[in-house]
């Protein structure tokens, strides 16, 4: 079959089609054709331009989740494929040979020390996405919570508890981000986003000015994060000798940050680069009027903008 | 995650940086093509839960494949050709569970209502709907009634501006072949859409 015949395309328009593709259908390029071919390349672009008008929906953010989850189930369902009995019928052994099996059972071991750290890294992943999700859930709640009481978010722990020992919760203290145990409560989000993946602790902002009670009116700034590693260590009776350190919830690799508009981000470092003054913010610590980041209570924050997250 | 914007590495560095076990690199990826990949699965599959489904294929198989890329190789035409087939398969398996085409006319006149018509449609209702809504309906009714051979070429070729030559590498076909279904491709969605229009 030749191709006027397969296509019923005329020989013109199809090279001017030639020309559309190589040039990537920029419509510029209609004008650096040949003369003859120009009108065809027009009704073509022309044509094609309506195929733009093809009804899409974005996909929801969920997706990446949604295939983070299907690669893990995935690979679980392998590895229980993979694993077979240590003694296999004695007729399999004798078909294969001995060298055979042990080259098989070699092949399986290397798989399975290619697969094992791939497996493991998905798995981070998808506990962050996953966790990342439950914050957002949580952001939705603060922001619910906050319009029904005049723009106020919920009370928090003050200063006086952050370095409280370990006891504080058994003594009747109620910690800093059991605050937010209230509004699963009181049914602005499910049981589960107080916590990361359900059963994480998370850590909470403590106000360093009012103006950082109003959710309204806070200027975009972490509210809520994975659980403060320094809090943690400083509790066990451990100073750490630098605050650059990210939570144990997702084994140090970063935490995902909650901030005050409802966007989660995950960070690598506990830093927010964009601290006033140029300075970087660190979440876990307070900065102090002269600039040095302490866990010293007494201290002043520097500003109204500090951002403290406390468990 | 959703650009590139801030984000230098390459889709290549990423995917080696994967198999090194970066535990970012992975949903950096599938963020960067989210938008992109699952509109191309859309047009070609013509739904967005279909496309959905198949994104998650897509990306498993990248995930499960990712050793075997040739690192001196652009990801995207590979990323493309892994989505393309899935996508074929998809409709393969789709086909085989379907009695009836829902593209077939109701009753003996061609010209009647198809089942498809029929169904329920996630766009806006009559009363809201806008020149442009109908335009979209139309676009997509065009485009889903071709045949999927061409329905692919020309999204490859026009959608996602790939040469000829990415074209077959994607599909795995001759060039020639490529150039003779686009040719055909494109003849036949200006012969449906003038009629529909």
């Amino acid at each position: 079959m030749n191709r006027t015949e397969e296509t019923n395309i005329d020989p013109v328009e199809a090279e001017a089609l030639d020309f559309l593709i190589a040039a990537e259908f920029d419509p510029n390029s209609v004008q650096r054709m040949p003369e003859p071919l120009r009108p065809y390349a027009r009704r073509i672009l022309t044509e094609l331009q309506h195929i733009n008008s093809y009804p899409v929906t974005p996909p929801s953010d969920a997706l990446i989740d949604a295939t983070l989850a299907r690669i893990v189930q995935e690979e679980r369902r392998q590895s229980e494929r993979m694993s077979f009995s240590n003694s296999p019928p004695v007729s399999l052994r004798r078909r294969l040979g001995i060298p055979n099996v042990v080259a098989v059972a070699a092949m399986l071991i290397v798989a399975a020390g290619v697969a094992v750290p791939v497996t493991n890294q998905v798995r981070h992943s998808q506990s962050q996405f996953m966790c990342a999700n439950g914050l957002r859930t949580l952001g939705s709640g603060l922001s619910a919570y906050a319009a029904d009481n005049k723009g106020i978010l919920p009370m928090t722990a003050g200063l006086a508890s952050f370095f409280t020992d370990s006891t504080a919760t058994d003594s009747g203290i109620i910690e800093n981000a059991q605050h937010l145990d209230m509004l699963a409560k009181n049914g602005y989000c499910d049981s589960k986003c107080t916590r990361c993946n359900g059963t994480r602790n998370l850590s909470y902002r403590i106000p360093m000015h009012k103006s950082q009670m109003y959710l309204s009116s806070m200027q975009r700034s972490p509210v809520a994060a994975d659980a403060n590693p320094v809090q943690a260590m400083v509790r066990r009776g451990v100073t750490p000798v630098n605050f650059l350190m990210s939570s144990h919830n997702h084994a140090q690799r970063g935490q995902n940050v909650l901030f005050s508009d409802g966007t989660v981000v995950w960070m690598t470092s506990p830093n927010l680069t964009n601290g006033p003054r140029g300075l970087f913010d660190n979440i876990w610590v307070i900065r102090d009027k002269n600039g040095v980041e302490t866990i010293n209570l007494r201290a002043n924050p520097r500003n109204a903008l500090e951002t403290l997250l406390a468990n | 995650m959703e650009s590139r914007a801030g984000d230098v590495r390459s889709d290549e560095s990423l995917l080696r940086m994967h198999l090194e076990g970066a535990a970012d690199a992975f949903p950096t990826l599938l963020g960067r093509y989210k938008n992109e990949l699952h509109g191309f699965l859309t047009k070609f599959l013509g739904s967005s839960t279909a496309a959905d489904d198949v994104f998650q294929e897509t990306f498993l198989q990248v995930h499960l494949s990712a050793a075997t890329f040739d690192q001196t190789r652009k990801f995207k035409p590979w990323l493309y050709t892994i989505a393309a087939n899935k996508a074929r398969d998809f409709h393969r398996k789709r086909k085989r569970r379907m009695m009836a085409s829902l593209e077939a006319p109701i009753g003996k006149n061609p010209e009647s209502a198809t089942l498809l018509d029929m169904l329920a449609s996630d766009q806006e209702q009559p009363d809201t709907q806008s020149e442009t809504a109908d335009q979209q309906a139309l676009v997509k009714r065009v485009l889903d009634g071709l045949p999927d051979h061409h329905r692919e070429v020309i999204l490859l070729g026009y959608f996602q501006r790939m040469s000829y030559q990415q074209v077959a590498d994607v599909l795995a076909i001759p060039l020639g072949t490529v150039k003779s279904r686009l040719h055909a491709a494109v003849a036949l969605f200006s012969k449906h859409w003038r009629k529909a229009s």
